[in-house]
């Protein structure tokens, strides 16, 4: 399956007939845009550090600066993948001590040359991917930054912390909730859903009107007579549910 | 007595063989040093040519057929080592037209070489790994554009043959790009070929660069 990213590709070497048939075998691959080509080390060095490319061909023997020494005056930081490219092996190894991901001897097949591209296209979808992942992992990061995650209680004059953790259930009373933790009820000048607006909702839900659970805390949902539920938590205590059951189970089940 | 004879007999057939040998071996290490085609000029070469076949059909079969004839006569090590100028400045051209089909404007090459000198013998591809040298050494790692000149003319019963470039410069304290091969097998072969009557000097150039004199003893054909 092709893929709908496009690789951003520089082509360094010092021959024209080398970059020309680089850019020939690329035709089979449109998901690959060459972004610059350069003749020599330096003129690479300023146009990998101007474009960030995702991917460099990069001749090794080159005018002013030899292919390991346009790595080296890389930033490491925004290094592309490289495809070395030369004509004689006596460098393989140094260039695998490059992190080169492959090494192409000229003149290659176009098969050949199509497996390292498609080496750099399944590296780059894994590095897409993770670094989607992180971002989403970031996203949940920060809202779950947001949500509380110690109440602060009045106790006589000292002021105490409820781990949102150790949260059974909140019930409204009027003005007031009543927060059921570890045994304990502490009382706190908030509505329902004042506070349900700042408790992360996939650990917390509303199951009624008057409460809302912590689905960590949920022992049972036990049927009462039609079709009604209670929600029956871990210290016993029950709590009334008129949200649907279905709703409930999902929350429970994805929590 | 008998038994004297008998030692002497052997030794003798001892030396004998010795200098089969030796000859043999002179042989098989002349053939060796003339194979002198780069590896990185051969496959760079062969590159070129894959890329010519798409864009211009015309040129890559000129380059194929240049490569070939050059290869053909670094292979020929049973034939003879040494060839008139003529012919050699043919093979040169062979190894020059491949070169400027793969770097364009970027390398000059130019010849100035006295008739009479067109005849005398050289050995078999004695310039062509000396141009190389001046490209690769001398051009290829400088960017920008640069030239290689061969000179021929005859002094009394020398040869002398200089290869200069405008490159970087040769400097003494400066590790080779390479193994410094090319320069140290035409030096074996000069030897092996003329003894102590050849010479091959490095200079640097007037204005920047690096020149090659080879000297040899004047004989024909």
């Amino acid at each position: 399956m092709a893929s709908p990213v496009t690789l951003r590709a520089i082509i360094a070497d010092d021959e024209p007939l080398a970059r020309e048939r680089v850019r020939h075998l690329l035709r089979n691959h449109p998901d690959i845009e060459v972004v610059a080509e350069c003749e020599d080390g330096p003129a690479a060095v300023t146009a990998v550090t101007e474009h960030r490319p995702d991917l460099l061909f990069l001749d090794i023997q080159m005018p002013g600066l030899d292919g390991f020494g346009v790595l080296e005056a890389l930033d490491p930081a925004h290094l592309p993948t490289v495809i070395f490219t030369t004509a004689w092996d006596q460098h393989a190894l140094r260039a695998f001590d490059a992190h080169a991901l492959d090494y192409l001897l000229k003149p290659f097949k176009p098969a050949r040359f199509s497996e390292a591209v498609q080496r750099a296209r399944d590296l780059h979808a894994r590095r897409d991917a993770g670094a989607e992942t992180r971002r989403l992992l970031g996203l949940l990061e920060q809202r779950s930054a947001r949500h509380l995650s110690r109440l602060p209680v009045k106790n006589g004059e000292k002021i105490t912390f409820v781990k949102a953790a150790d949260i059974e259930c909140i019930e409204s009373a009027g003005n007031y909730v009543v927060v059921h933790s570890e045994g304990r009820e502490h009382v706190i000048r908030e509505t329902l859903s004042e506070l349900e607006a700042q408790l992360d909702p996939t650990r917390f839900l509303r199951v009624s009107r008057g409460a809302i659970v912590n689905l960590d805390h949920v022992r049972e949902l036990q049927p009462l007579f039609k079709g009604d539920h209670v929600v029956i938590l871990q210290s016993g205590r029950s709590v009334p549910m008129t949200r649907g059951l279905r709703e409930i189970e999902r929350a429970l089940r994805y929590s | 007595m008998t038994c004297a004879l008998a030692f002497l007999r052997r030794s003798r057939q001892r030396e004998r063989r010795t200098l089969e040998l030796e000859a043999s071996l002179s042989r098989a290490r002349l053939d060796a040093l003339r194979l002198q085609i780069n590896p990185h000029f051969l496959f760079n070469t062969l590159n070129a040519a894959a890329s010519l076949v798409h864009s211009r059909p015309d040129a890559a079969d000129e380059m194929i057929g240049s490569l070939s004839e050059l290869l053909r006569a670094s292979l020929q090590g049973t034939g003879s080592h040494e060839i008139t100028l003529a012919r050699e400045l043919e093979l040169l051209g062979l190894y020059t037209s491949i070169e400027r089909t793969r770097f364009g404007k970027r390398i000059e090459f130019t010849e100035s070489i006295d008739a009479e000198s067109r005849v005398a013998l050289v050995p078999a591809l004695v310039l062509q790994p000396l141009v190389e040298n001046a490209v690769r050494h001398g051009i290829e790692p400088r960017p920008g554009p640069g030239r290689v000149s061969v000179n021929a003319r005859r002094e009394g019963d020398r040869l002398i043959l200089t290869v200069c470039d405008d490159g970087i410069g040769f400097d003494p304290g400066r590790p080779a790009r390479g193994s410094g091969i090319g320069l140290a097998n035409t030096r074996d072969r000069l030897r092996a070929l003329y003894g102590d009557a050849q010479h091959l000097t490095i200079a640097a150039a007037q204005g920047g660069g690096t020149c090659i004199t080879l000297s040899l003893p004047w004989h024909l054909p």
